[in-house]
């Protein structure tokens, strides 16, 4: 009885340790099953990125020398600036002169431009370029000093210029404004047009950011202007360019 | 003749084999007859229980020196044997025993005219058990080992008439109890004394005595008494349990085999894909650049088609533009003495810009590297405004549209004679450089914001 029972506990245990084993090696496959699954998955892909990458390729032969299309480009790109530019100058001169008969003609935006009504300008912070400049132009049209003043930045020459326009300040005034990015700014709102109806903003954003604003004036007249706007730390800011700030030094000494 | 006593003792202390020998040439009979008789006539296990009983004997022959009668031990020993076997072997069937029993009634018939022994037989050894103890012993001295009266009452201590006298009453009370158990054959306690010396004790199997001995001491250092009545149903049980494990082992190897092929086939086809991924990369990095380029060359395409369209637009826009100017133009003779134009350097105040629009730089003119210089002539009325714009002198007659134009749009703070807004006669010179155009000269070089960014035509 005792080597039955021996036996039949061998017996027992020796199965046991085939079925842990069967367990095993049937978990393993299913693991390999559910992998092979996703290999053969990754292949249909594969399969598929390769069919598609031919495809790709033909079409892309089809557009021959690309070269060509991009000096296309770059040409139907000027044109297209030189057509903005002829609308506005056309569109002032039919202001300053309608033919007889000639109603006032309507502005003249660039195309796809978002025009915004200077009533409805607002200080929306710097986070990018073109709330900066809106940021600006409502601080400048309002004559919000402080808020226009963490709004610009000056670089090297700007920067002494800036300096010196400060400096050349009676003590008072210095006083009162503080630092040279408030006389800047205050010049600034000064020097902004007081008529400005609506404007759009368009911003080509590389390292640096060169605005262009179309305005409209109350008279109807339309112009554009120019900026550049550098990236920093808190956000853009308008870079004022030296000239602007010596420009604002000779206007305080020859008003 | 050497008492059984004697013959254990040798064995006992002198481990003697003839002894022992002797010992089971003696009463092999009596144990086999019982033994058969006990597994209903079953010759083969007889034998079985005989070769246990001994075996027994051997094992315990120390302790049974003192013994007054060993045939009563033997026989005991086989009817607790029997019943050890029978309990082990519960699978054997009631059928096979009385297929058995017949078989040996059979072949022995009936031996005696008074007893039926065929009756008795099955029930003997159990009447025989309800038999006191002294009582058994003297039948089984008397009838199973066939001992005489004297040599009973010598073994039990008894005298021969008082042996018999016990022998007399054993088998009376042996005949009321195989009454009890059903026996009518019996009639008288002579009647079946006569049968049980005929019948009782039958001659065991040719070689057993030999066999037995052999056997028996062979296996008195390691066999248990039941070690033979557990083998047989533990033989048969390991068999089917055998069968059923080598089957599941064969089944769980099998399906271990089959796993391992599934599972090397698959690691196969995952490897061939690993060595697949460094391509995939390489395919997803091909097909972005390629989506890449194909969405660029579709916008140049675009672009591309539209030129044509520009380039009529501009045509339209510039032949504007110059009807614009024409229009312009003849104002300057209508100016009369109520509206005198002043030459700029009769002013008492000279005219200040408030708004000055940049010039175009042709394109045309721009890509082929062509500089110039227009002078235009303009008059700056009352209000402000440019008037009369036009192309006084060139370098290139191509500047000569932009040039004007942008002067036209010009919004200025008028001049003043005598602290009266007049009408003024500029001429500006407007100079394109592939650096920058600008206007030189006069007040016109005055700031304004739009003066902030350095404008090139292009």
């Amino acid at each position: 009885m005792r080597a039955s029972w021996i036996l039949a506990v061998l017996g027992l245990a020796s199965l046991g340790v085939l079925g842990e084993f069967c367990l095993l090696s049937f978990h393993k496959e299913q693991t390999l099953k559910i992998e092979a699954a996703q290999v053969k998955e990754r292949g249909l892909k594969r399969s598929q990125l390769g069919s598609a990458n031919a495809r790709m390729a033909r079409e892309l032969a089809k557009f021959g020398d690309l070269t060509v299309l991009w000096r296309n480009h770059n040409q139907a790109q000027q044109i297209q600036s030189g057509i903005d530019k002829l609308r506005l100058t056309i569109h002032n001169l039919q202001l300053a002169k309608p033919l007889p008969g000639e109603s006032k003609p309507d502005p003249v935006w660039p195309d796809g431009a978002e025009v915004k009504a200077a009533k409805d300008w607002a200080y929306v912070g710097k986070k990018t370029p073109r709330d900066m400049l809106e940021s600006l132009l409502w601080a400048s049209t309002n004559g919000d000093v402080d808020h226009l003043a963490g709004l610009i930045t000056f670089h090297g020459p700007a920067q002494a210029a800036a300096q010196a326009l400060f400096d050349q300040l009676p003590d008072k005034e210095r006083a009162d404004y503080g630092s040279p990015a408030k006389i800047v700014a205050e010049m600034i709102a000064a020097s902004m047009p007081t008529d400005l109806e609506a404007a759009s903003i368009d911003a080509k954003t590389w390292k640096w950011s060169l605005l262009t604003v179309r305005d409209e004036h109350a008279d109807g007249a339309q112009s554009d202007m120019y900026f550049r706007a550098d990236q920093s730390a808190d956000g853009w800011q308008l870079d004022v360019p030296a000239k602007v700030i010596q420009g604002f030094q000779k206007k305080l000494s020859d008003p | 003749m050497t008492a059984d006593a004697d013959l254990l003792r040798r064995y006992a202390t002198e481990a003697s084999e003839p002894a022992f020998a002797e010992l089971v040439r003696r009463h092999v009979d009596l144990v086999y007859s019982a033994a058969l008789r006990q597994t209903g006539g079953n010759h083969h296990w007889a034998q079985e229980v005989t070769q246990m009983v001994f075996t027994t004997l051997a094992r315990k022959a120390g302790s049974l020196l003192r013994h007054p009668a060993l045939p009563a031990w033997l026989y005991r020993t086989t009817a607790y044997t029997v019943a050890m076997a029978r309990r082990s072997a519960a699978r054997r069937s009631e059928y096979e025993q009385r297929a058995a029993a017949e078989v040996l009634i059979a072949a022995t018939g009936t031996s005696d005219e008074t007893v039926n022994w065929a009756e008795v037989r099955p029930v003997l050894d159990a009447a025989m058990g309800d038999l006191p103890e002294r009582d058994r012993e003297a039948i089984v001295l008397r009838y199973f080992a066939n001992a005489p009266l004297a040599d009973v009452g010598r073994r039990l201590g008894l005298s021969e008439n008082a042996a018999r006298m016990r022998v007399d009453r054993a088998l009376e009370k042996l005949r009321l109890r195989l009454e009890r158990h059903g026996v009518t054959s019996a009639a008288s306690a002579a009647a079946l004394g006569l049968a049980l010396s005929g019948q009782a004790v039958m001659a065991a199997p040719v070689g057993l005595a030999v066999a037995t001995t052999t056997a028996a001491i062979a296996g008195a250092t390691t066999a248990t008494t039941a070690g033979l009545a557990a083998l047989i149903p533990f033989m048969t049980a390991t068999k089917v349990s055998v069968l059923i494990w080598t089957v599941a082992a064969a089944a769980g190897v099998g399906f271990l085999v089959q796993q391992q092929r599934a599972a090397t086939q698959l690691r196969s086809e995952i490897e061939k894909d690993r060595s697949h991924q460094a391509s995939d990369d390489t395919l997803l990095a091909e097909n972005m650049r390629l989506q890449r380029a194909l969405d660029q060359a579709r916008d140049l395409k675009a672009a591309s088609d539209r030129l044509a369209a520009l380039r009529e637009s501009q045509a339209t826009l510039n032949k504007l533009l110059e009807k614009r100017l024409a229009v312009n133009r003849p104002v300057l003779g209508a100016a009369n003495s109520s509206h005198p134009i002043f030459p700029s350097e009769k002013l008492d105040v000279q005219p200040r810009v408030l708004r000055q629009p940049h010039p175009t730089y042709p394109s045309e003119m721009s890509k082929s590297g062509q500089e110039g210089t227009v002078m235009v002539d303009f008059v700056i009325d009352e209000k402000g405004a440019v008037q009369n714009a036009f192309a006084a002198t060139s370098t290139q007659s191509a500047f000569n549209s932009s040039a004007v134009a942008a002067v036209s749009q010009w919004v200025f703070q008028p001049g003043q004679v005598s602290g009266t807004d007049v009408a003024a006669h500029m001429q500006i010179p407007i100079v394109y450089s592939l650096g920058k155009p600008r206007a030189r000269g006069g007040k016109a070089e005055e700031f304004t914001p739009n003066d902030w960014f350095t404008t090139n035509a292009r």
